[in-house]
C-alpha cells in the first residue's frame, strides 16, 4: 500500500473514531483503568492520612524522598509520581482495558451491536496474553525513555542536544507503529501472545505508516491537552497547589481520550488494512 | 482462606483502623493551614495600603486556627527532629506570624503580646524562642522608649553568640548587640556601648584562638571589623579585615572579591584613599563583571578623595566606555562626572554632562537630581537670572516626564523632582504647595519626608511662618516612613506647641 493512502487512511481512521465518542458503550474498557487511576490519584492525595499512610508514607518516602510527604511539596511531585506509576498500571490493566476496547470498536465499526461487557469479560479472560503482547512494547518504551534521561546531560550543550528529543519522540514513534495491531491480533484472530508477536511483521507493511501517522497525530494532540507549561510547581507557585492535583486527573481523563482514539483507529486501521492482506497473503 | 484475599482484609482492616501515623497527618494538616495563611500574608506585604480588614482578618483566622488545632501544651513537649517538632515548629511560627499581622495593623500592644506568649509557650524550641524575643524587641524598639533597648538587651543575654551548628555569630544576638549599641549610641552612653562592643570582640577573639582554621573564622572577623569600626579603632578594623581576607584568600570568585572591595571600601570610609586604591587597582586588575564595575567605581571615589579628580574622570570615563548598554551604569557615571566637574569649577563642561544625562534618561533619579543641581549652582553662584532660566526650563521638562509618565510610582517621583526644583529656585511656598500635594495622593515615601523636613525647617526660619511648619512636621510626625525623622517632627510638632 502506498503511502498516500496510508495517509488517507490513517486520517480516515481517526475520523471515524471521533465521531463514535458519543457511545457510551465504546467507553466501558476505562471502568477498569480508572478504577485504578482515581483511586491513585486519591492515594497520593491523601497519602498522609492515617487511614492510608501505613503504606503510603515509606512507599512515597522510596519513591520521591522524605520531602515528598510536606505540603505543598507532594502536590509538586504528584503528576510526575502518577506517572511513574501509571507506566505500570498501563502495562497491566491498560493493556487488558484496550484489549476490551478492541472487539467493541470492532463492532461498532462493522455495524453490529456493540456488547462492552462481553468484550470486557473477554479481556479479562485474555489478561496474561494481552500484558505479554505489549510487554516488550512497554518494556522497549521505559528502555527509550532511560536511554534519553542517561544522554540527555551527556550531550548537553551540543549540537545534537536539539536532536535528542526528536530521536527519543521519533524512536517511541516507531516503536508504537510497530505494536500498533499487537492488541488486534489477540483479540480479534484470536492469537496467543507468542503467535501475535510473531504476525506483528506481517501487520507492517500494510499498516506501519497510518499506525506512524495516527501516533504521532495522537501524540501531538495529546502534548497540547496537558496543558504545555502548566506546570505543578508553576500551580503551587501561584498559590492553589490542589490544582496540581486535579492537573494529575486532567491527565488521567486526556490519557483515556488518547487511549479511546488510538484503540478505535488501531482497531479500524486493522479490518480495512492489514487482515485483508495478511488474509490475501 | 486464599492468601490474596487475607492480604486484602488485612490491608482493609490496618486501613480502617487507621494504623498510619496520625502526626504526619497532623503534620500535613498544620503545614497545609501555615501555607495558606502564609499567601494571604503574602498578598497583603505586596501592598499593605490597599489591603482591606478582610484580609487581614483571613490571614489572622489561618493562623489562629492553627494556634488552637495544634496548642503548646500539648505539641511544645515534642522530641527535637520527631515529626512532632515539625508540627510544634509550624504552630510557634503560626503564633508569632500572629504578632507580625498585629504589628502591620499597628497594633503593637496586640503584638507584644502575642511575642510574649509565643516566647513562653516554646520556650522548649530555641529558634522559636529566639524568633519570638527578637520580634518582640524589634517591635518595642520601633515604639521608641527605654523598653526596646532593655529586650535587645535580654535577646543578647539569652541567645549564644555562635550558632550551635555552623559555629559562625548568632545572628540574632548580632543584631541584638547591634541594636542594643545602636540605642546606647543615641543615648550618649557612649563608653557602656565601647565595653559592650570590647566585650564581643573578646569573644570573637576567644572564639577564633579556640577554632583556628574554622570555616566560620572569617564571620566572626567580620563581626569584629564591624565592632571596631564602630568605636573608632580604624587599625584594628582593618587588622581584622586583613585576616577575614587572608583567611579567604583560597576561595575564588564572587566571595573573594567582595572580600578585596570591601576592605578597599572600609579604608575609603577611614579617609585612606591610598590603600583603598591599592585594592580599587587590585580589582580592576583582576576581577570581571560586576567585580570589575565595583572596582571601577571604588577607584574612581578614591581618587575623589585623594583630590585626583582628573584621575577620577578618566576612570568613570572607563565605566561608560565599558557600559554603554547598561543605562543605568552610564547615567551614574555620566552624573559622578558631571559633579566632579562642577566641584572642579569646570562648569561649562559639567552643565553640558548635567544636560546630557536629562537628554538621554530623562526618568532616570539621577536625571531628576541634575535639573535641582544646575539651578542650585546658579543660585549659589548669585546668577539669579540664569537660575530662574533654568528653573523654567527644568519644570517644563519635568511637567513634560510627568504628563507622559503612566508609572505612578515613576509619575511620582518626577514629581518630587519638580517640589526640589522649587525650593532650590526659592520658591518655597510653591514648592510646599505641591509636596502637599503630592502626601495627599500617594503619601510620605522617604524621598518626601526629606523634601519635607527641609520645607518644614525654611518655612520656620526664611518663611517665618509657624503654623505652616507646624502642618508640615505634623504630617512628617504621623507619616514619616523614617523613624528618626518622625522622632524629630515629633519634637519639633511639641516645640512649636509650648
Amino acid at each position: 500500500m502506498r503511502i498516500l493512502e496510508q495517509f488517507t487512511l490513517a486520517w480516515q481512521a481517526l475520523w471515524h473514531t471521533l465521531v463514535r465518542a458519543w457511545n457510551p458503550r465504546l467507553w466501558l474498557w476505562t471502568i477498569p483503568l480508572l478504577a485504578v487511576q482515581l483511586p491513585l490519584v486519591l492515594l497520593l492525595w491523601y497519602a498522609a492520612h492515617p487511614l492510608v499512610s501505613w503504606f503510603m508514607a515509606p512507599l512515597l518516602d522510596r519513591l520521591a524522598g522524605p520531602a515528598s510527604l510536606h505540603y505543598p511539596r507532594l502536590f509538586a511531585l504528584m503528576p510526575g509520581i502518577f506517572d511513574r506509576a501509571d507506566a505500570v498500571i498501563g502495562a497491566l490493566v491498560g493493556s487488558i482495558a484496550f484489549g476490551a476496547a478492541t472487539p467493541a470498536f470492532a463492532a461498532a465499526f462493522r455495524g453490529e451491536a456493540v456488547s462492552a461487557r462481553a468484550a470486557l469479560a473477554r479481556a479479562f479472560a485474555r489478561a496474561p496474553q494481552l500484558v505479554l503482547v505489549l510487554l516488550p512494547f512497554n518494556l522497549l518504551l521505559l528502555g527509550i525513555d532511560l536511554f534519553g534521561r542517561a544522554l540527555g546531560p551527556m550531550v548537553a550543550g551540543r549540537k545534537i542536544a536539539v536532536a535528542l528529543p526528536l530521536l527519543v519522540t521519533g524512536s517511541a514513534l516507531a516503536m508504537q507503529a510497530a505494536f500498533f495491531y499487537a492488541v488486534a491480533l489477540v483479540m480479534l484472530e484470536g492469537y496467543g501472545a507468542r503467535a501475535a508477536l510473531r504476525a506483528l511483521p506481517s501487520t507492517w507493511r500494510p499498516g506501519f505508516s497510518a499506525a506512524w501517522i495516527v501516533s504521532a497525530v495522537t501524540l501531538f494532540l495529546l502534548a497540547l491537552a496537558r496543558l504545555p507549561g502548566v506546570t505543578p510547581a508553576l500551580l503551587v507557585e501561584r498559590g492553589v497547589p490542589e490544582l496540581s492535583g486535579w492537573l494529575t486527573v486532567w491527565h488521567v481523563a486526556t490519557g483515556l481520550v488518547n487511549g479511546f482514539v488510538l484503540t478505535g483507529a488501531a482497531t479500524l486501521l486493522y479490518l480495512v488494512a492489514v487482515a485483508p492482506e495478511r488474509r490475501a497473503a | 482462606m486464599r492468601p490474596l484475599r487475607r492480604a486484602v482484609l488485612l490491608a482493609l482492616l490496618l486501613g480502617v483502623s487507621g494504623c498510619g501515623d496520625p502526626v504526619l497527618w497532623d503534620r500535613w494538616r498544620a503545614e497545609r493551614a501555615f501555607w495558606h495563611a502564609q499567601r494571604e500574608v503574602e498578598r497583603i506585604l505586596v501592598r499593605p495600603q490597599v489591603a482591606k480588614p478582610a484580609d487581614f482578618a483571613r490571614a489572622e483566622a489561618g493562623f489562629r486556627g492553627i494556634v488552637e488545632a495544634f496548642p503548646a501544651s500539648r505539641w511544645a513537649r515534642a522530641t527535637p527532629g520527631s515529626t512532632a517538632a515539625d508540627v510544634a515548629t509550624i504552630a510557634g511560627r503560626a503564633a508569632i506570624a500572629l504578632g507580625r499581622l498585629e504589628e502591620v495593623q499597628s497594633r503593637v500592644p496586640e503584638a507584644l503580646a502575642d511575642y510574649e506568649r509565643a516566647e513562653r509557650d516554646w520556650a522548649a524550641f530555641p529558634d522559636l524562642e529566639m524568633e519570638a524575643a527578637v520580634r518582640r524587641a524589634a517591635a518595642l524598639s520601633s515604639s521608641g522608649g527605654a523598653a526596646g533597648l532593655a529586650a535587645w538587651e535580654h535577646v543578647a543575654r539569652a541567645f549564644p553568640p555562635a550558632d550551635p551548628v555552623s559555629g559562625a555569630p548568632g545572628r540574632e544576638h548580632v543584631q541584638a548587640v547591634r541594636q542594643v549599641t545602636d540605642g546606647l549610641e543615641g543615648r550618649g552612653r557612649i563608653a557602656e556601648r565601647d565595653s559592650l562592643l570590647t566585650a564581643e570582640e573578646s569573644i570573637g577573639e576567644a572564639w577564633l584562638t579556640a577554632h583556628p582554621g574554622d570555616a566560620a573564622g572569617p564571620a566572626w572577623l567580620d563581626v569584629m571589623t564591624e565592632s571596631r569600626a564602630r568605636r573608632g579603632d580604624q587599625a584594628g578594623a582593618l587588622a581584622s579585615s586583613r585576616r577575614a581576607l587572608a583567611a579567604e584568600f583560597h576561595v575564588s570568585g564572587a566571595e573573594r572579591e567582595r572580600r578585596v572591595l570591601d576592605l578597599g571600601e572600609r579604608c575609603l570610609s577611614f579617609d585612606r584613599p591610598d590603600s583603598a586604591l591599592a585594592y580599587a587597582h587590585w580589582g580592576v586588575s583582576e576581577f570581571g563583571g560586576v567585580g570589575r564595575l565595583r572596582a571601577l567605581d571604588l577607584e574612581a571615589r578614591a581618587f575623589r578623595a585623594a583630590g585626583k579628580r582628573d584621575s577620577a574622570l578618566e576612570v568613570y570615563d572607563q565605566i561608560l566606555n565599558e557600559n554603554q548598554r547598561r543605562q543605568d551604569i552610564a547615567v551614574e557615571a555620566r552624573y559622578q562626572r558631571a559633579v566632579l566637574l562642577e566641584e572642579a569649577g569646570r562648569w561649562p563642561l559639567a552643565r553640558a554632562e548635567y544636560s546630557a544625562l536629562c537628554a538621554a534618561a530623562p526618568t532616570q533619579p539621577r536625571a531628576l537630581q541634575a535639573w535641582e543641581r544646575v539651578v542650585r549652582h546658579h543660585r549659589n553662584a548669585g546668577e539669579e537670572d540664569l537660575a530662574r532660566m533654568e528653573t523654567e526650563h527644568a519644570l517644563t521638562a519635568l511637567d513634560q516626564v510627568i504628563g507622559m509618565q503612566n508609572d505612578e510610582s515613576e509619575r511620582r517621583r518626577t514629581r518630587e523632582a519638580r517640589v526640589a526644583v522649587l525650593f532650590a529656585a526659592g520658591r518655597t511656598r510653591e514648592g510646599i504647595r505641591d509636596l502637599q500635594d503630592v502626601w495627599a495622593s500617594g503619601g510620605v515615601t522617604p524621598e518626601s519626608a526629606a523634601l519635607g523636613e527641609a520645607a518644614a525647617r525654611q518655612a520656620e526660619t526664611s518663611l517665618h511662618d509657624p503654623a505652616l511648619a507646624r502642618s508640615l512636621w505634623q504630617i512628617l510626625a504621623r507619616s514619616s516612613p523614617d523613624r528618626e525623622l518622625q522622632a524629630r517632627a515629633i519634637a519639633a510638632v511639641a516645640r512649636l506647641a509650648s
